[in-house]
């Protein structure tokens, strides 16, 4: 009777083990089983390591543990927005904690970790609008930072491999080919499949739909401007500024400044073309000057560069309406420079190598310097770009 | 090497078995026991090779003293036996302890280096005091060297328990019959409770993890919580402690079952006493029987009158405290827990002789009372120092506030007089609150009114001793080897071994004991 017993458990084990198993050696080869510790070890050992999950929601965990080992002197804090700010930007240790605060009260929690651990000197926080509004839904606090849960024991991912096959957003082959020759230096299944992802210095890249790999990005900034049409998706309009809101984000610069920390308060920058949307319906975002007037009333003045015309980035130099690639951002850290010396503090970017970078790689929206793997920049947004690198 | 890792499931566990196997069937049942010592040896060097030569002394200055005790009963060798353990014990486990408090109340600075903890050096101490002192007794038969050795290093109780007693094993040793040990009744039973034990862990206990560490590592760090919040960790604490252990438990006890040996029950269903005596007569029952057989009953137990007992039980509780954990809070955990008993002692003697019949009303306030108890005595257990625990002593007594999380407020906003302060001031994060509720109600109502591992398996004798068949609603459920309960193990199997696959190795609580 045991012997049965035995004999049928093990069939069933074997024939349950088949599928699920090869889930797991699919996720395992790929790296997503790696846990956040092993990969910043990694990344700490050779900066080819790219990072690039498609079953964590760990952005935050992630960077809170790279900002903990890094322990920078200069952080840029915000959402994907200023995700694209890289380490060899700046003179001092530097990690990016973009994606780290999506929302005021993820930033809360960001500053508690700083405040009681270790603390950097200078902090550019990169601002979006959109917290402050009253209609965008992940602005409540406490509801959107899950961090904790991000990695719990969760069952989900054994059969997730199988949806993806299913909605086909990772072919048979890629992945069979995950399973038998992954990439070993790119870490995740969004890594391996589409070479997007974090560099150790928390800065992201995106490579596949830079490179034409992958279609489907903001083609002709249509995404975006759909978004403002809809009002939805962080553009939906307000006359003034939530009160919790701004009140919450004055306490939470205040409690650095008096901690110490030099803090940036600056707005990226949107794509000519939503910026020009924007300022054609800057009567239905009333709220944006509100935020500005009603900080600035607190002491906290506001670094405004929204404006591309005035950084003299061009759309081809955005990845999407309202994220701005490597060579914006190289633009941004020298504006904020600039704003910082008349300020009569200290600049923080390299300057001669911002220049000499944006003046090679002016028009593109990704940095030779910073990709993983080899593959030239197309007109992705399909708007008429020249991605030609002079001289080459 | 963790019961929930793969090194172990699918590494050090199958090799060992089918190596005893091997050896048994070629070289006959000695040899397979010396292969069982020597894994189990393997399998306490893998965690640090330099305690091995700790762990071998010891085996061999215990055997030689009980060997010489059971010819000649000499008390000074036995104080000197329990003294060689005790020293053992304190130094690696105490001595910072007492050296800080030393320092603390006194100017002296006193130092001792960092030592590390043996690992299981606290149950092993134990298991050889009660050889020592059974020897002295003259209960001790002459057991062999080999049978000893694995008594003490037996890789399935070696790290967490349960303690066992020599009579219970090495009896099982001595009478071992090869057929016996290759039946395959053991490996179904054996492979069922530690299919059982590892989904209480990795599944039910981890679950829990987050919730309980949200709210009590918050309050170490200074945060205050509220009273809904205080509650939630330390019911997601009891939770998270009670499927621990009892998974620990289950799947020792089913290790051990692969190789033929049948151990002692551990875990009895505690959160079901109705009396915090009851209670410990079901957590962690090696342990409470050690410290009575050992402790309590040669410090006079009852005998000494209402006070000396009281005495007796005190004393037994707070050094089963410091047992625990070489930490002021363990102590007073277990002073805490002495004066429940000696409560409930007390309320016994007065009350318990009156012809009172046992309604199901009494029973509810019996039962509410201890797990009360015991989840505030939780908090101690679990809390990093007294501060931490004053707070949330505070809190779960409404003293720091209630709070709702903004989800509850916005459902309960067309209430009128909601008073409550319901500004950003949750310290944990209210959905991480929320999803720990479901998490909290289902695994308190399995701990409640489920049968244990031991009841479903009853009709296979899965512990030393007599079990019952499972009772009331759920006595239906019956392990028996079909087809169904076959798939059900498999799905477990799977299940189990995805979870650990995707998440991060977490440690038995029990460990750090």
């Amino acid at each position: 009777m045991h012997k049965v017993f035995l004999q049928r458990l093990a069939t069933f084990f074997l024939l349950l083990l088949l599928p699920i198993g090869c889930n797991l050696l699919f996720l395992y080869r790929s790296g997503e089983l790696l846990a956040i510790e092993e990969i910043f070890e990694l990344q700490l050992q050779d900066s080819r390591y790219l990072y690039g999950t498609a079953l964590h929601a760990d952005t935050k965990q992630y960077k809170l543990a790279g900002y903990s080992k890094v322990q920078p002197q200069v952080v840029v804090l915000g959402s994907s927005t200023s995700m694209q700010m890289a380490g060899m930007f700046f003179r001092q240790p530097f990690y990016n904690l973009g994606g780290a605060m999506d929302s005021i009260s993820d930033g809360e929690l960001v500053v508690d970790r700083m405040l009681n651990g270790h603390r950097p000197n200078h902090i550019l926080l990169g601002l979006d609008f959109w917290w402050f509004n009253s209609q965008f839904k992940q602005a409540k606090y406490g509801l959107n930072i899950d961090q904790e849960k991000a990695r719990l024991a969760s069952l989900r991912p054994l059969l997730e491999p199988f949806k993806w096959i299913r909605d086909g957003k990772v072919s048979l082959k890629e992945y069979f080919n995950i399973i038998l020759s992954p990439d070993p230096f790119l870490l995740g299944i969004a890594a391996q499949k589409r070479q997007t992802g974090f560099l150790e210095d928390g800065s992201y890249v995106y490579t596949s739909t830079i490179v034409g790999e992958e279609e489907g990005g903001d083609i002709q900034f249509e995404g975006t401007l759909r978004r403002m049409q809809e009002e939805r998706s962080r553009f939906e309009q307000g006359e003034y500024a939530n009160d919790t809101h701004i009140s919450h984000f004055i306490a939470l610069v205040r409690r650095l400044r008096e901690n110490g920390v030099d803090v940036t308060v600056y707005m990226p920058p949107l794509a000519p073309t939503v910026y020009d949307e924007l300022m054609r319906r800057i009567g239905d975002y009333k709220y944006i000057a509100d935020i500005k007037d009603r900080l600035k009333g607190d002491g906290i003045e506001i670094l405004d560069l929204q404006n591309p015309y005035l950084l003299q980035s061009g759309a081809c130099e955005f990845v999407d309406g309202f994220h701005g690639g490597d060579i914006t951002n190289a633009r941004v850290l020298l504006a904020i420079d600039q704003w910082r010396v008349s300020q009569s503090l200290p600049a923080l970017g390299r300057t001669d190598l911002l220049h000499a970078l944006i003046s090679k790689n002016s028009g593109h929206a990704m940095l030779r310097e910073r990709t993983v793997v080899p593959g030239q920049e197309v007109d992705f947004l399909k708007i008429g770009c020249d991605k030609k690198i002079p001289g080459e | 090497m963790l019961f929930n890792s793969f090194g172990f499931l699918i590494g050090f566990l199958p090799v060992t078995l089918v190596g005893f196997y091997i050896v048994q069937r070629f070289f006959g049942c000695e040899p397979a026991i010396a292969w069982l010592v020597v894994a189990s040896l393997f399998f306490y060097g893998f965690w640090n090779q330099a305690y091995l030569l700790l762990i071998l002394t010891s085996i061999g200055v215990n055997f030689m003293v009980g060997m010489s005790l059971g010819k000649r009963k000499n008390r000074s060798l036995l104080v000197f036996g329990i003294a060689f353990n005790l020293a053992l014990l304190g130094y690696y486990k105490y001595a910072n302890f007492f050296v800080n408090t030393l320092n603390a109340l006194t100017p002296l600075e006193v130092s001792f280096g960092t030592i590390v903890l043996p690992l299981a050096i606290s149950f092993f101490t134990f298991q050889q005091i009660a050889y020592l002192v059974d020897a002295w007794r003259g209960e001790v038969r002459e057991y062999k060297f080999l049978h000893y050795s694995l008594f003490v290093t037996f890789f399935p109780q070696l790290i967490a328990g349960p303690i066992v007693h020599h009579k219970e094993i090495i009896a099982q040793f001595t009478k071992m019959k090869c057929a016996q040990m290759l039946k395959s009744e053991n490996l179904s039973i054996g492979i069922t409770l530690l299919l059982m034990g590892l989904t209480k862990k990795v599944i039910f206990a981890d679950s829990l993890a987050p919730y309980a560490n949200a709210v009590f590592d918050a309050t170490a760090s200074g945060g205050q919580p509220q009273l809904l919040e205080a509650w939630a960790g330390s019911l997601a604490f009891s939770l998270q402690l009670y499927f621990d252990f009892s998974g620990y438990s289950d799947m020792a006890l089913g290790g051990a079952r692969l190789f033929g040996i049948t151990l002692p029950m551990n875990f009895d269903s505690p959160y079901k006493s109705t009396s915090i005596v009851e209670f410990w007569r079901r957590w962690h029952i090696t342990l409470s029987r050690f410290l009575r057989d050992y402790l309590y009953i040669p410090l006079g137990g009852n005998r000494r009158g209402r006070f000396g007992q009281v005495r007796n039980v005190m004393i037994t509780m707070l050094l089963g405290g410091l047992w625990h954990g070489a930490s002021w809070t363990f102590v007073v955990w277990g002073g805490l827990h002495g004066v429940f008993l000696a409560c409930n002692h007390i309320w016994h003697q007065w009350f318990g002789r009156q012809n009172v019949r046992k309604s199901l009303l009494r029973t509810f306030t019996g039962w509410l009372l201890t797990f009360t108890a015991v989840t505030f005595g939780w908090v101690l257990f679990r809390a990093d120092n007294f501060a931490s625990a004053i707070r949330m002593f505070r809190a779960m007594f409404g003293m720091q506030g209630v709070s709702l999380p903004p989800m509850l407020r916005d459902t309960l906003d067309f209430i009128p007089g909601i008073t409550f302060d319901l500004s950003s001031t949750m310290i944990t994060h209210p959905s991480l609150w929320f999803s720990g509720a479901y998490w909290i109600v289902i695994l308190l109502v399995v701990a409640l009114f489920a049968p244990n591992s031991s009841e479903v398996l009853s009709s296979y004798k899965p512990v030393l001793g007599t079990v019952q068949p499972p009772r009331g609603l759920f006595r239906w459920i019956r392990w028996k080897p079909n087809v169904f309960m076959a798939f059900i193990l498999a799905v477990c199997a799977i299940v189990n071994f995805g979870a650990i696959a995707l998440s991060q190795e977490s440690e038995f609580l029990y460990f750090q004991f």
